[in-house]
């Protein structure tokens, strides 16, 4: 059974009277399963996320936590399941990153307890995880952007929960924190984590290696594996640019996404495409050996 | 990972504001030696100066069999004015610093004060109209208690009808309020009598705990400690609000729930220091501020800081309002006048981590 089923969901502001942000949202997330939510600014992937879990309540549809209906549980209930990892943040006050992590064991305390020594042990082991033990004493108003992220995600561990909502979860982060955070993702859906993650980065999906979901316009205008989601095609109609899905070559399955500049495009496209038809991957993929360096230098 | 610190950061909060178990504790044992010392100054200063061995006599002669060889005036000026005067002030001085730290963290900033809902304009128009109406104590400090919570109702209402569940819509309808009841304020001034109502009007509003009896104290006990029991109670779950309202929920918390418990404790410990002592100000804003330096901005450990020094500094600064000069100053105006530049110190010092 699917961990988290999402049936026609449709949204929208109050007060109700403009177009739905999204409609007949049709999705299903098992244990263990990466899916990664792709699409244009604005449309309304953060309100999806928030729908799934509970922050927002759907005009029309439903969201079933294993079976049961999310409306009917209570935010601990939720909060218990689910770990749900914020775009941005500010903070008001200089809390300490040990102080916001140890907020993830709320959801496991009475309405007057206050968090133990085993409560500290587990937020002291999601923080390890993620690789910010060392900030523990760090004021939260002097983390960078990325940072924030990180402690943001320790703190969704320390829920303790079977699913993670993560909304753009590597959008702040330099090149090695973006990695880590996807090994992290790879790591916690070995574990039978449910991880949902929007993000910017289509590139991204090849290496969590789930399945991938496009909202464009309201509704889910592709879905399914990463190779048949992530085609020029797709990405043409989506982003309005155009891209190279290249296979890299060395004997591993990995696929990469490469955008390419309005002028670089169709030349490019073309030669590299070969005979086949541009966007019918995976048979369409290049395989990129000797070629790297040369498309490098040409980029400069 | 970048690991560099910002100047400012590295210099203020590192000190009090991550203070271990032990540096908590040792600070809690000295803020209470501070309340004692308020408390016997207040007992034995004011214009008889009475010794502190035998205020101490005095009030064991309460509750043990003692000889009673002092004069009845000075075991009425302990047991009658002084003790009670004591007590209200650290009631109301605890009350008023942690409701003000509870609002800060429910609104998330800084510069709210217990006053943030209305509740002193509301409180201040139920005690001008009593005064004007009846002119009895009683009478006053019930009709005080009453306007505060109706002006703290009426701004959760008015946020309500605009149908948003946002802080800053409980903020400017308490702005919306408290100017509504400051300008009924006005009126009843107006309308009084010159000779005789307005005075007392004016005289009531700063604030005082010159008419504080041992009989207000025992009734306004339960709303003092009540309060302040839940808020000490609920003081982790204010960290969680403190985060957002959005996040405080994607953690578990009913924050409507929450939310609504922290504002009507926070409002009825306001009402019910404005029933007994006026509109004192400053304390609720500045004693948090205070707090954190000494322990950092988590509630666990400011709520219960910020009530130990409310407590000892209104103790402390009445005891200056009723001996520095011949006549007393309104505690509020002292307050005021020591509030005003310790902020004003605090933000320079301390603008880069609350």
């Amino acid at each position: 059974m699917s961990r988290i089923t999402v049936q026609n969901l449709a949204f929208n502001y109050p007060p109700h009277s403009g177009p739905m942000v999204f409609e007949d949202i049709n999705l299903a997330v098992a244990p263990g399963e990466v899916l990664f939510i792709l699409g244009p600014n604005g449309t309304g992937k953060s309100t999806l996320l928030k729908c799934l879990c509970g922050l927002l309540t759907p005009l029309k549809g439903r969201v079933l936590l294993e079976g049961s209906p999310l409306a009917r549980l209570g935010p601990q209930r939720i909060a218990r399941r689910i770990g749900y990892v914020p775009q941005a943040h500010v903070a008001a006050f200089p809390f300490q990153v040990q102080d916001i992590v140890l907020m993830g064991r709320s959801p496991h305390l009475g309405p007057l307890a206050a968090p133990s020594r085993r409560d500290r042990a587990v937020a002291a082991e999601a923080m390890d995880r993620v690789g910010v033990l060392g900030l523990a004493a760090r004021p939260c108003q002097q983390l960078s952007g990325g940072e924030w992220q990180l402690v943001l995600m320790a703190r969704a561990l320390a829920q303790e929960p079977q699913i993670l909502i993560l909304d753009e979860p590597t959008s702040h982060l330099d090149l090695g924190n973006q990695m880590r955070i996807l090994e992290l993702v790879r790591g916690l859906a070995d574990q039978s984590y449910t991880i949902v993650l929007a993000s910017h980065f289509p590139d991204h999906a090849f290496l969590t290696s789930g399945r991938v979901a496009i909202l464009k316009e309201r509704r889910i205008v592709s879905h399914g594996r990463p190779e048949e989601v992530i085609t020029p095609a797709t990405l043409r109609a989506v982003y309005g640019v155009e891209t190279r899905i290249v296979a890299l070559g060395d004997g591993s399955r990995r696929r990469a996404c490469v955008p390419l500049l309005k002028g670089e495009g169709p030349a490019a496209c073309a030669a590299g495409a070969g005979g086949t038809a541009r966007g019918e991957a995976p048979s369409g993929d290049e395989v990129l050996g000797p070629a790297i360096p040369v498309a490098a230098a040409r980029g400069h | 990972m970048d690991t560099d610190q910002t100047p400012s950061g590295s210099r203020s909060p590192e000190r009090g504001a991550f203070a271990t178990d032990r540096s908590f504790w040792r600070i809690q044992v000295m803020l209470m030696a501070f309340v004692l010392v308020a408390v016997v100054l207040g007992l034995t200063l004011g214009r008889l100066r009475i010794e502190w061995g035998l205020v101490l006599r005095i009030l064991l002669a309460q509750v043990l069999p003692l000889d009673q060889n002092w004069p009845a005036t000075m075991a009425a000026v302990v047991l009658d004015v002084r003790l009670p005067r004591v007590l209200a002030g650290l009631l109301v001085g605890a009350g008023l610093a942690i409701s003000g730290t509870a609002f800060q963290g429910l609104f998330r900033n800084p510069l709210v004060s217990p006053h943030i809902l209305g509740v002193a304009t509301g409180a201040g128009f139920g005690a001008a109209l009593a005064i004007l109406l009846w002119n009895r104590l009683l009478m006053i400090q019930v009709a005080a208690f009453a306007g505060g919570l109706l002006a703290v109702g009426l701004s959760y209402f008015l946020s309500r009808v605009y149908r948003s569940s946002q802080m800053l819509m409980l903020v400017l309808a308490g702005i919306i309020v408290g100017s509504l009841f400051s300008a009924l304020t006005s009126l009843v001034k107006y309308v009084a009598d010159p000779m005789d109502r307005m005075p007392a009007i004016v005289f009531w509003l700063p604030g005082s705990l010159n008419h504080v009896a041992r009989a207000d104290v025992a009734v306004a006990a339960p709303l003092f400690l009540v309060p302040m029991a839940v808020l000490v109670l609920l003081r982790w779950r204010i960290n969680l609000l403190a985060m957002g309202e959005e996040d405080a929920r994607a953690l578990g918390l009913h924050t409507e729930r929450t939310k609504f418990v922290i504002v009507i404790c926070a409002t009825v410990l306001t009402a019910a220091a404005v029933c007994i002592a006026g509109i004192i100000g400053w304390i609720g804003l500045v004693i948090p501020h205070l707090g954190r330096l000494l322990v950092g901005p988590d509630n666990q450990r400011l709520i219960p800081t910020a009530g130990l020094m409310g407590a000892g500094y209104l103790v402390m600064v009445d005891i200056i309002a009723r001996t520095a000069l011949p006549t007393e100053i309104p505690i509020g105006i002292l307050t005021a006048l020591v509030g005003a530049p310790v902020f004003a110190y605090l933000l320079r010092k301390n603008r880069s981590a609350w």
